[in-house]
């Protein structure tokens, strides 16, 4: 059972079993959205948290970056008529330029002022796409076709949900593997001291620069999908709302924590609609966002670590296991 | 035959000399202290030799191999590929790391995975043999016991230890230590002694230290450099030092 281990295996497990969950379970084809909704939030928050967690940097604008990649990708299937896994992956490429650009204001701001110009960064871009139509169509809104792998439709409902899951899959085994690897290390040492991570011979200019790229390419992974689900947007949806809700996610979830990401993306799409379900709150207005907040504030006062490591603690106490390696997810407070 | 050979530094902050044209040179193979009352500028001359900071005038120049090395043009994290690496006065690890982990850290600049074999997974292969470098570095310590430990769970005197086999990792010619004994009970204290002394020995590395703790400095270095108000006072053997009317007057404050 030593596979069983490793975490990759367990991603992918946990995937497959999902994917036939969904496919076997009598599920409403509104829910398949909701639930498709919340892989793809989860694919921004694990970018998101790699630049929060793993490398303590803050951006208020990331929103931006999951907004062009859905333009991008509408752009390119549905202007250039290239094949959707082109326009998905040039959603991953492009976003990586603009967090170059933001990376490079990280070099010298920090803490709020970073957070502040990150805001700011982040309204410009929205800005952007109201003025650029050749890209966005402006207020009219952009559409996009449907997603097309290798010349087989995917139909909305289960077999979209199963593909943006392998994506997912994907992308946490990336990150997971370069959290384990030289260049995680860099990120948590320059996170914990960038003093010591320089004397150690880690390139600061460069890593930061890595860990905003690495953000951007998943949030316009997150916004390709997204489009190719709901099939058209346009530039409100990607403001400052979107940008709190991701930092909400993460810190929900648990910060420097790859189950965390999802975990707390799931539970800031879901909230809304399941309030929307029970039959008193659905008549108070916007209940859902008065409910996101509420939760943002109970799991800040009581779980500040995040929801994960309630979930760790849990486990821990039921299986007793002393694997201590790899959880750098550990809360320090106690160690301290 | 001098392995640092530092000239004329000055350094100043606002209207503040820290640094006064200091002259001092470290032979090769030796255990050099820097020493000096509070605020005499001991850590600041570490800063610009390790490139945190940037002296306004002086020279600092190592000599690892044959080739001469002018540190200060260098960047902050290029130090150490020229095989000079330093502590921290306050223990500067990653604490919710592994200790193995946190030693990996030093070799940063010698690991040549480049980021996509990182991302698929290939790069945990060509790892393995820095796990190994990492557990011979355990073992001089006596640290081996700990090695998938979570660093900040261990003992103060502990994580200087893992600290100074952080610095180890990269095969340096030089270690600067910032008050490695700073915390350290007697015990430690003595046992950090016996541990500088094998580095230097055994390992072929020079150590240059800044500390307050005049027993170990007495004991361990083999030559010493007083600074006071960012000026040397003295330069000499421990005897010396010792017996200098000057370094006694800066410390405890002679007659007028």
């Amino acid at each position: 059972m030593k596979v069983l281990r490793d975490k990759r295996i367990q991603f992918i497990l946990t995937g497959i079993i999902f994917i036939l969950l969904v496919n076997v379970l009598p599920i409403k084809s509104s829910t398949y959205t909701i639930l498709t909704s919340c892989v793809i939030y989860s694919i921004a928050a694990l970018g998101f948290n790699v630049l929060l967690g793993y490398t303590g940097q803050i951006s208020l604008g990331h929103a931006a970056f999951i907004g062009l990649g859905a333009y991008v990708s509408a752009f390119v299937t549905q202007d250039l008529k290239l094949p959707f896994l082109v326009g998905l992956l040039a959603a991953g490429v492009v976003p990586i330029l603009l967090g170059l650009v933001l990376g490079l204001a990280a070099l010298r701001l920090e803490g709020h002022f970073l957070a502040i110009a990150s805001l700011g960064f982040g309204v410009a871009i929205q800005q952007t796409f109201k003025v650029l139509t050749g890209l966005t169509g402006g207020f009219t809104g952009k559409t996009a076709p449907s997603a097309v792998i290798f010349g087989a439709k995917l139909k909305g409902g289960p077999e979209y949900l199963a593909f943006a899951v392998i994506v997912l899959v994907i992308l946490c085994i990336f990150v997971y593997n370069i959290y384990n690897s030289k260049t995680g290390r860099a990120f948590i040492a320059m996170r914990d001291s960038v003093h010591a991570a320089q004397a150690m011979g880690i390139d600061v200019v460069k890593y930061k620069l890595i860990a905003f790229s690495i953000s951007a390419f998943y949030s316009g992974i997150a916004g390709s999908i997204y489009i190719h689900l709901v099939k058209y947007t346009q530039p409100d949806v990607w403001g400052i709302v979107l940008s709190i809700n991701l930092l909400g996610m993460v810190v929900i979830g648990g910060l420097a924590s790859i189950g965390g990401s999802i975990i707390g993306a799931s539970f800031i799409t879901l909230v809304p609609d399941i309030v929307l379900e029970i039959p008193v709150l659905k008549d108070i207005p916007s209940s859902g966002t008065i409910f996101t907040g509420l939760a943002i504030i109970l799991v800040i006062r009581f779980i500040p670590e995040g929801v994960i490591h309630v979930i760790g603690r849990v486990k821990g106490k039921i299986f007793k296991s002393g694997g201590k390696k790899n959880e750098l997810t550990e809360s320090t407070e106690s160690v301290n | 035959m001098s392995l640092l050979k530092v000239q004329n530094l000055s350094i100043s902050f606002g209207g503040l000399k820290a640094v006064d044209s200091l002259n001092f040179e470290v032979p090769q193979n030796s255990i050099y202290g820097l020493i000096g009352p509070n605020g005499a500028g001991k850590t600041t001359v570490f800063n610009c030799i390790s490139r945190f900071y940037t002296p306004d005038e002086g020279s600092v120049m190592f000599y690892p191999e044959e080739n001469e090395v002018d540190l200060l043009k260098l960047k902050v994290h290029e130090v150490v590929s020229k095989k000079m690496v330093r502590t921290f006065q306050n223990v500067e690890l990653v604490k919710m790391m592994t200790v193995m982990d946190n030693l990996l850290i030093g070799l940063h600049h010698e690991i040549k995975t480049n980021f996509f074999q990182e991302a698929l997974g290939l790069a945990k292969l060509k790892e393995k043999m820095y796990h190994d470098k990492a557990r011979e570095v355990l073992k001089f310590l006596g640290l081996e016991k700990i090695e998938n430990e979570i660093a900040g769970a261990q003992a103060y005197g502990v994580q200087k230890l893992i600290e100074l086999g952080r610095t180890l990792m990269s095969e340096p010619k030089l270690i600067i230590l910032d008050e490695p004994a700073a915390g350290m009970n007697h015990t430690e204290t003595e046992a950090l002694a016996v541990l500088i002394r094998r580095i230097r020995d055994e390992l072929g590395i020079s150590v240059l230290l800044v500390e307050h703790d005049m027993a170990l400095v007495m004991k361990i270095c083999e030559k010493l450099c007083v600074i006071s108000f960012g000026k040397k006072i003295a330069e000499g053997t421990p005897e010396e030092i010792q017996n200098n009317k000057e370094v006694q007057a800066a410390y405890l404050g002679g007659e007028e």
